[in-house]
């Protein structure tokens, strides 16, 4: 188990880029592998109130951001800081509202734990200290400091994320965001920023990844191909647009249901198809 | 002195009860002792208003009226007549010997007979305790149709049966005496206020509600407001294995109990879908009350339990089921008494999948945090959500659903396949004292749910790449037999396993939260 520790301004381990700061914080709780801080940072923050869509690209970008180097930043909120945090698996550091002894959301007690453990804590608070209305705001501009570059995967036109954004940017930090549906609440802060704050489109992983380190992707890793049957390959075609409804899989293939539930639940085994809430199905 | 045979009920169970009458010389009074309640206290004015109104003479003296044993509550109006018999009987007008017979009956104050409740178990005592006659109330007619073993008469009124008794007794003359109804022609009439063929799509749901049904399995429909989850419930019933006699008469004496048979059909012939209201307090579901009266989970002995929304009811209702669930019965001990209720009744639950009830829909846009969604779904303990085998997710139809003409199949056709698979069962469990799958203990799981290799891999497969938790296991197992039984396979095959693990849910949902 790992101890907390604290750093003051001025300290050999302070990150240096809290320095661009107006008000840095004088001192830091820190819990876990200190040696993150010296990585190269990316900071992916995004809305609580998001989407399947926000949470897998929110993980798909924390992965491949690990994958090449970087230590992923982000503030274990709900929703969109809890996948990247996830995506990034222990190449992750979470700066928290409250203090490194308080399981803030409780509902990532276990992944602030595992966070505490393999990657990297930070609160500038006192370790028991309970969060309030202000805290997590103001833990906001610690996230956008300390990521070199700061992407945002989801926001509603009204989301603290874009608050984050645009201290990001007043630091002059690159701002990225991912583009979404026009029609989804959750797409339409990033599309704004997009459009109309000079953030820079995030296209796909590999984009990202080429955009930070100003090298293409190593060559991808080969998948071995997975044995799919005939039955399978129908239905991935049936899914092949859009994810759908148990019933409508039923009209679509004319299978019975017990024989289309042994077959969803085989495919989902091996990893071909995803279920979601509400009986709904979408291929990987 | 005189005695009359009457019956008390305690918890679904009648005994004799001898009602003693006695005029006494000394100042007229007019006295009934023996633990009565208001309603058999106030009997007795009713008793001499029915008798002076008939034109026969109300005896001056002291009259006594004693219902024995002085030690048990007797409650209800149904020993008017008795009563009634024993005064006429102290006063010379009747004067035939009453060993032989046994009385029931609420007078009202002209003498007519009304009906009354607990008529079949106090039949079943009478029977047991070799009485030979008993009258009724006219109104109670049905009820006394299946009781073999004993003569049964039903009376209008109570000058019928005092001219009865003045008469020669040869004929029954303004009785008539209840014929014997043959069971299974009246159950072939049953008739069920609704049928599966109405419920458009939903092919998931009807397939688990048929496994369900075939193993007598709990199971829980999770989905937004409107999509069917009421209806699918209320026809659940409808694809049940037809009921038993024994059956039958187990439940119409709970419901003779409670007062909800009605006249026309006098015995219970469909199985029962109760479905209390989520502020239902402990003592309606359980049965309670002052002296113990059979709650809604025994009310829906041997048919179905629905509760809508589940998360809603206070989680003390919630939790009273869990020993119904395991043991099929309820004991409930109040000052008065201690009965003991059957309860064994599937439970059908529905809830939305979070407080907003759109968590996972397509339609409309889900305004819950997680750990709102964590809070919600908490509501039904861990121990309650493991005696649910089955959960389902159901959805709202489309429109293209609503608008297809083809009619789904109908509940008899459905019903054919349920009784098979528990024809199945029946041999399988013979000379047990269980009846279906879903209540087989942990050493009958070992011996009827041999998994081969296959079936054993893509179990534990599942458990590794799907996030159940390990209290699904059993449960798989049991639906899986199910399945089987269904598909009238001997063994459980890797596809009756690999269905039965897409019927688990909520275990993912918990577990999901975190992920």
């Amino acid at each position: 188990m790992n101890e907390i520790k604290l750093i003051h301004l001025g300290d050999q381990d302070y990150p240096q880029a809290l320095l661009d700061l107006k008000d840095p914080p004088k001192q830091l709780y820190v819990k876990g592998n200190l040696d993150l801080l010296k990585r190269p940072l990316v900071s992916i923050v995004g809305t609580r109130d998001c989407t399947r869509y926000g949470l897998t690209v929110a993980k798909d970008l924390a992965a491949s951001c690990a994958e090449a180097g970087f230590a992923v930043v982000s503030g274990l909120a709900e929703g969109i800081d809890t996948a990247a945090h996830q995506g990034a698996k222990e190449n992750t550091i979470a700066v928290l509202g409250n203090g490194i002894d308080v399981y803030y959301p409780v509902m990532n007690h276990d992944l602030q734990e595992f966070i505490g453990t393999h990657g990297l804590l930070i609160s500038e608070y006192p370790p028991d200290f309970r969060g309030g209305k202000t805290t997590f705001p103001q833990r906001n501009r610690i996230v956008a400091a300390l990521g070199q570059a700061v992407i945002a995967v989801e926001a509603d036109l009204h989301s603290g994320t874009l608050i984050t954004i645009r201290k990001a940017q007043e630091l002059n930090r690159d701002v990225y965001a991912v583009p979404g549906n026009i029609n989804c609440y959750a797409s339409q802060g990033t599309n704004d920023l997009i459009a109309n704050h000079g953030a820079q489109m995030i296209t796909s992983t590999d984009d990202l990844v080429k955009s930070l380190t100003g090298r293409g992707k190593k060559s991808k890793k080969i998948v071995p191909a997975k044995q799919i049957t005939l039955e399978q390959q129908n239905i991935l075609n049936i899914l092949k647009t859009d994810e759908m409804h148990f019933d409508d899989i039923v009209l679509e293939s004319g299978l019975a249901v017990p024989q289309l539930s042994t077959l969803l639940t085989n495919m989902e085994m091996i990893g071909l198809i995803e279920k979601l809430p509400g009986n709904y199905f979408v291929a990987k | 002195m005189i005695t009359v045979k009457s019956f008390g009920i305690t918890g679904v169970n009648g005994y004799i009860v001898d009602v003693e009458v006695d005029i006494a010389k000394g100042l007229p009074g007019y006295t009934l002792v023996g633990l009565p309640d208001n309603a058999v206290k106030e009997g007795k004015e009713r008793v001499k208003s029915a008798i002076i109104n008939l034109d026969y003479k109300f005896p001056v003296g002291n009259v006594v009226i004693n219902l024995a044993p002085a030690s048990a509550k007797k409650e209800g109006a149904n020993y008017d007549l008795p009563i009634a018999i024993g005064i006429l009987a102290n006063t010379q007008i009747i004067n035939k010997p009453m060993t032989d017979w046994a009385f029931m009956g609420e007078l009202s104050l002209n003498g007519e007979l009304r009906r009354v409740n607990g008529v079949l178990p106090a039949l079943l005592t009478a029977v047991e305790h070799g009485i030979k006659n008993v009258i009724i109330p006219a109104d109670n007619y049905r009820e006394a149709a299946f009781v073999s073993g004993i003569n049964v008469y039903t009376a209008r009124s109570l000058g019928d049966v005092v001219s009865y008794f003045t008469g020669d007794m040869l004929e029954p003359g303004p009785l008539v005496q209840v014929q014997k109804a043959n069971f299974d022609t009246l159950l072939a009439d049953a008739v069920y206020p609704c049928d599966m063929k109405y419920v458009r799509g939903q092919f998931v749901a009807k397939r688990a509600l048929e496994i369900a049904a075939a193993g007598g399995h709990n199971i829980i429909l999770i989905g937004p407001p409107g999509s069917g989850k009421t209806m699918l419930a209320k026809c659940f019933q409808t694809i049940l294995p037809p009921m038993t006699f024994t059956e039958s008469m187990e439940t119409t004496k709970i419901h003779s109990c409670a007062g909800l048979l009605d006249a026309e059909h006098g015995i219970v012939l469909t199985r029962p879908f109760r479905c209390p209201h989520h502020t239902a307090s402990s003592a309606s579901l359980a049965g309670g009350g002052k002296y113990a009266r059979p709650g809604e989970i025994s009310l829906a002995h041997n048919g179905v339990l629905f509760l809508d929304e589940m998360p809603e009811y206070n989680r003390s209702c919630l939790e009273l089921l869990r020993q119904p669930l395991e043991n099929h019965n309820i004991m409930i001990s109040r000052a008065a008494a201690t009965v003991e209720y059957p309860a064994s009744f599937v439970l059908v639950a529905s809830m939305n999948p979070c407080p907003c009830g759109y968590y996972g829909s397509r339609i409309q846009r889900c305004k819950c945090t997680q750990s709102k969604i964590q809070h919600y779904l908490g509501k039904i303990s861990g121990p309650l959500l493991d005696r649910i085998d089955l959960h389902i997710e159901v959805d709202q139809v489309t429109y293209d659903d609503l608008t297809n003409d083809k009619l789904a199949e109908d509940s008899a056709t459905i019903r054919k396949r349920v009784t098979a698979a528990r024809a199945i069962q029946n041999q399988r469990f013979n000379g047990t004292e269980i009846h279906c799958n879903a209540t087989m203990d942990a050493a009958m799981v070992k011996k009827y749910c041999m998994l081969d290799g296959e079936s054993e891999k893509i179990l534990k497969a599942a458990f590794e790449n799907l996030n159940l938790s390990a209290r699904a296991y059993t449960r798989i197992l049991k639906v899986a037999r199910t399945i089987a039984d269904l598909a009238g396979s001997e063994k459980i095959l890797p596809e009756h396993i690999s269905e039965a693990i897409s019927y688990r849910s909520l275990d993912r949902y918990n577990r999901g939260a975190n992920e």
